[in-house]
């Protein structure tokens, strides 16, 4: 079996999906919220990737485990408990043994629950295949959303603080553009990052 | 706590909008701001659940979970809240409103998955706000929110007659640019209120 | 009918197997969550009484007990340091949350040697910024008598004004009440001569 046969593997297809082509955020414009807000710096870019890929694989694991019993009427209801039982599990260990993060990420860590490439990873792919093949399309949307958040939050983190993981990397006289630590410099840099992204990977426009 | 709860509502439409200071509801303001009467109808709908939940998470919070010391579950119950009011929300809109059925209807289940009534009750215990004040902080937030998306409504509107935007930034690419100049624009009103 | 039953069932069998997880994990780390809140306290004390703060828990935990004595006048507690310094925490309303700081005083009880934060939640960027060093070091050395002000546009001249934040003026007008009303408290319980037959 070659490594090109890999290519063709359902477990590689699943997490090649959600990495690169059905990229949650630039294809799919899912897990906005966080996308924009906690990228401001890039440890927080990293902690919060690092939260929704956990999250995101345990619970499309649980999830496809269950998918035999979840009733279809309630399955919203079932994916939001399941979601949130390990939000808080590791929003819990993040108050524990990374305070300063916790902190800094405040409440939008705990809002991994609405956080909508989970609820759409278990309704679109975690109820129809199973566990294994959930994980790979789980570890696969999950990066694809963390390096998303991180190339953005490198960007934000130079203009707007001077720092890269808080080692100062901009010369003496640099003024730092404090609006791309705000709303504004959020909207714009990822505007620019869609499009460079959406012109890369050539995807269909949103719009015609 | 300091503020009144006046100053509490008037800050969470202008100087502290949920949408374009603190950036959340992000999914639903791409997706439900093309029409101006989509968007309006979203947030009127958003508002509404979000006051309703508010009321009920505080009582929930202080009088249930605090005094048996099982704040660990806080998310959970605030998120089958949530669940419950939107599903008795549709059922009365079912039942006493069916004019209103089919505009608000559809958007009532996207609600449940929209970060901006969970984040309220989250503020609610970051900022330890008293009833009163949670419940003038759930309305500012609803109608900031409606705010923002009814006039990134117009404006798309607007643009869709008299621009020509690159193909690539189409959707959401220029929907966010549009947000960055709307969140600048208030950022201009931060000074807006003193206390003292 | 029976389907509903079961949905409803399944559910909360799920909610109860979720809340015995959560109770386990809560079980597990409330104590070291409260431990975390201890040091972060006992670390500003010793950061404002200009020591050296350690990394670790023990050690910060150990280099408190050896360098910083509490003390209490009836309900109120305080801190001495090295240098005969006195330092006290003060809390109060910002415009968003609570602020808690540290207030650090010379012997002769009015000039200040350093005001820190613990922990606050202004907004982020604007009002944030008054847990910053750059901001905080500007009260090193100022007066805190009769009381401190924090003044805007950049006119603090007197030793008992500061810079108010540019842009920030309510969260500012907060730290400002609260540390007058901090030193205020320290001055009603703790009396000096006291404090000096004692040791």
């Amino acid at each position: 079996m070659g490594l090109n046969k890999i290519r063709y593997t359902k477990s590689f297809r699943a997490f090649m999906s959600g990495f690169w082509k059905d990229n949650a955020i630039c294809s799919q414009m899912l897990g906005l919220c966080s996308a924009l807000a906690v990228t401001n710096k890039v440890e927080n870019a990293i902690a919060m990737g690092a939260g929704v890929v956990f999250v995101l694989i345990v619970s499309s694991f649980s999830i496809s485990l269950m998918r035999g019993l979840i009733p279809a009427r309630y399955r919203i209801i079932v994916y939001m408990i399941t979601i949130a039982t390990f939000v808080i599990i590791v929003d819990q260990y993040f108050k524990a043994y990374f305070p300063s993060i916790s902190k800094a990420l405040g409440p939008y860590l705990a809002l991994i629950i609405t956080n909508c490439i989970l609820m759409g990873r278990a309704e679109a792919y975690a109820m129809k295949n199973n566990p294994w093949h959930s994980i790979c399309d789980a570890l696969g949307s999950g990066l694809g959303y963390a390096y998303s958040l991180i190339i953005i939050a490198s960007f934000r983190e130079v203009l707007a603080f001077g720092t890269f993981l808080n080692f100062k990397v901009t010369p003496a006289g640099w003024e730092n553009l404090v609006v791309m630590a705000m709303a504004p410099g959020a909207f714009f840099l990822f505007a620019i990052y869609l499009w460079v992204f959406r012109t890369f990977s050539k995807l269909k426009p949103l719009e015609s | 706590m300091a503020l009144s709860p006046l100053m509490i509502f008037l800050a969470a439409i202008f100087t502290h909008n949920i949408a374009l200071s603190y950036l959340l509801g992000m999914c639903p303001f791409l997706a439900m701001s093309r029409q101006l009467n989509t968007a309006f109808g979203m947030g009127i709908a958003v508002t509404l659940v979000m006051v309703i939940t508010a009321a009920l998470n505080w009582p929930i919070y202080h009088f249930i979970l605090v005094p048996t010391n099982s704040q660990i579950i806080s998310y959970i119950l605030f998120i089958i809240t949530i669940a419950a009011s939107v599903q008795l929300l549709e059922m009365v809109i079912e039942r006493f409103f069916p004019q209103l059925q089919n505009s608000f209807a559809i958007f009532l289940p996207l609600i449940t998955v929209n970060c901006t009534i969970l984040a309220v009750s989250l503020f609610m215990l970051l900022r330890d706000y008293s009833f009163i004040q949670t419940v003038f902080f759930a309305a500012g937030s609803g109608l900031g929110w409606t705010l923002a998306i009814t006039v990134m409504a117009a404006i798309r509107g607007k643009m869709r007659l008299i621009s020509d935007v690159p193909t690539q930034l189409r959707g959401a690419g220029i929907t966010m640019i549009i947000a960055g100049i709307l969140a600048l624009a208030f950022i201009g009103f931060s000074g807006m209120m003193r206390i003292q | 009918m029976k389907e509903k039953i079961l949905g409803v069932v399944f559910i909360l069998v799920l909610g109860g197997l979720s809340a015995g997880l959560l109770s386990s994990v809560d079980n597990r780390l409330r104590g070291k969550i409260a431990e975390n809140k201890e040091v972060a306290i006992k670390s500003s004390i010793m950061a404002a009484a200009g020591l050296e703060v350690p990394q670790g828990v023990e050690e910060v935990k150990n280099a408190f007990t050896e360098n910083i004595v509490v003390k209490k006048a009836g309900e109120y507690s305080y801190y001495t340091g090295p240098g005969g310094i006195y330092l006290f925490e003060m809390k109060g309303p910002g415009l968003w949350g609570s602020i808690e700081g540290v207030l650090a005083l010379m012997p002769d009880l009015e000039t200040i040697k350093s005001v820190k934060i613990i922990s606050q939640e202004e907004t982020p960027g604007l009002g944030g910024r008054i847990g910053e060093e750059d901001f905080l070091k500007k009260f090193e050395g100022k007066s805190i008598a009769p009381r401190i002000n924090i003044v805007a546009m950049k006119k603090a001249v007197a030793s008992n004004e500061v810079d108010a934040i540019s842009g920030a003026t309510m969260s500012s007008k907060a730290l400002e009440n609260i540390i007058n009303a901090g030193a205020e408290a320290f001055r009603s319980n703790v009396n000096i001569e006291d404090e000096n037959d004692g040791s």
